[in-house]
């Protein structure tokens, strides 16, 4: 069991990383908060000692995304609409990206996955191979698939 | 950088969410192990009263040898039941042998060694029993029934801790009293000890001018049949009545010229 200081500091670690994978994931607002914080109780009771900081994001991505998946078993969370785009996002003066969150949200879930473990927390198909206990191989089609879906949606600059 | 880093660094998760996440996250009693807390109650319980049961059952709460010629030593615990059985001598040995005695009743058990003794060809009812337990109602209680059980067995009762001494000398706390009071006129306990129980009596016969008699002894309290010297009332064929003399009150019946041993049972008081 995890302590409140030791809680505290991973909850300000890691919130924007689980908040965005939950976003990717979960349909609305509601269960994207609920997995965020399952996330974190989950961490308080039973994470395992850490070898350094990148395994404890590791295990951090990894139960996210588990749990993402878990809660489609439910059989309301799976035919729930998609209701919003987060709150937290965007002053006026920068430009709208929310139509590649979009894009990339309409992706098969282990694509979308891969896109975001790749594009924005610079693994590599290797680490993800190895982050989301897949064969190696099988990470190189997601993301070479998924970059094609992307590029004709939003056009082939979106990857540059 | 590329647009999908762009657009996914935009999101963030608020502070009023990780606010809500780290009181959830709180440690506290929930609910949900309240079931679990009563569980390790009552397995802590159990465990505590198991373990006050076993001390019990596992531990010597009386004592009780009988010595006949086989010198045969019970050890009981709280719930009267027979945790151990020490045997003394080789006669002791044979007379065990074949006998399951642990975790009977000591009364039960009583009953079995006299039994095999009898089948053996010893004299039970010049038996002495020797009993010392932690408890005056415990030693009286015993007594009692044993007393039932054998009428004529030499009965001695003590609170003082015999056994121990007994042990030193590997012979049963019953005849180490026997002993003990032996050489209050003379020669030593290891002079003693390796003679058999008749030959005990006999000594403190010579010794004393009296036959040996747990009624006689008793430290604490003495309820106990005794053997008592009678006189007869010679009819001429030798049977008498007699009247038990000493601490033991008892009729009896003699034999002999006028003058006979009578045996007689009756309650002793204490001296």
């Amino acid at each position: 069991m995890k302590t409140h200081e030791e809680i505290t500091q991973v909850i300000n670690k890691y919130a924007d990383t689980v908040n965005r994978i939950c976003y990717l994931n979960m349909k609305n607002q509601y269960d994207s908060e609920d997995i965020f914080q399952n996330v974190f109780l989950r961490y308080m009771t039973k994470a395992p000692k850490f070898k350094d900081d990148n395994h404890e994001k590791a295990w951090i991505i990894r139960v996210t995304i588990n749990l993402c998946k878990d809660s489609f078993k439910n059989f309301f969370r799976r035919n729930t609409s998609t209701l919003d785009e987060v709150k937290e996002i965007a002053s006026n003066d920068k430009e709208d990206l929310s139509y590649v969150r979009e894009a990339v949200k309409k992706l098969p879930e282990n694509y979308r996955n891969v896109i975001y473990l790749f594009y924005y927390e610079q693994y590599s198909a290797v680490e993800i191979s190895s982050l989301l206990h897949k064969n190696v191989n099988t990470i190189y089609t997601w993301l070479s698939r998924a970059k094609d879906m992307l590029k004709d949606e939003l056009g082939g600059d979106i990857l540059e | 950088m590329n647009k999908i880093y762009k657009a996914f660094d935009e999101i963030h998760a608020s502070e009023d969410l990780k606010t809500k996440t780290l009181n959830r996250c709180k440690p506290k009693v929930r609910m949900k192990y309240i079931p679990q807390l009563v569980a390790a109650c009552l397995v802590l319980f159990t465990f505590v009263g198991g373990t006050g049961i076993f001390h019990a059952s596992t531990t010597e709460a009386a004592y009780i040898s009988l010595d006949v010629n086989p010198s045969i030593g019970l050890s009981l615990n709280q719930f009267k039941r027979v945790i151990s059985v020490d045997t003394y001598n080789d006669d002791a040995v044979e007379v065990v042998e074949g006998l399951d005695l642990k975790g009977k009743k000591y009364s039960d058990a009583v009953d079995d060694i006299f039994e095999a003794e009898n089948l053996l060809g010893y004299d039970v009812s010049a038996a002495e029993i020797y009993i010392e337990g932690n408890s005056e109602n415990l030693n009286q209680e015993i007594n009692d029934t044993i007393k039932l059980q054998c009428p004529n067995a030499n009965l001695t009762c003590h609170n003082v801790n015999n056994k121990e001494k007994a042990m030193e000398y590997n012979i049963s706390p019953g005849k180490y009293y026997l002993i003990e009071q032996i050489v209050q006129y003379g020669g030593t306990i290891d002079e003693y000890v390796d003679k058999s129980m008749n030959e005990l009596k006999e000594i403190y016969s010579q010794y004393t001018g009296e036959s040996y008699s747990g009624n006689h002894h008793n430290e604490e309290h003495g309820n106990g049949a005794g053997n008592g010297t009678g006189l007869g009332m010679g009819n001429g064929t030798g049977n008498g009545t007699g009247a038990g003399n000493g601490s033991g009150n008892g009729a009896g019946s003699g034999m002999g010229n006028g003058n006979g041993t009578g045996q007689g049972s009756g309650h002793g008081k204490k001296q």
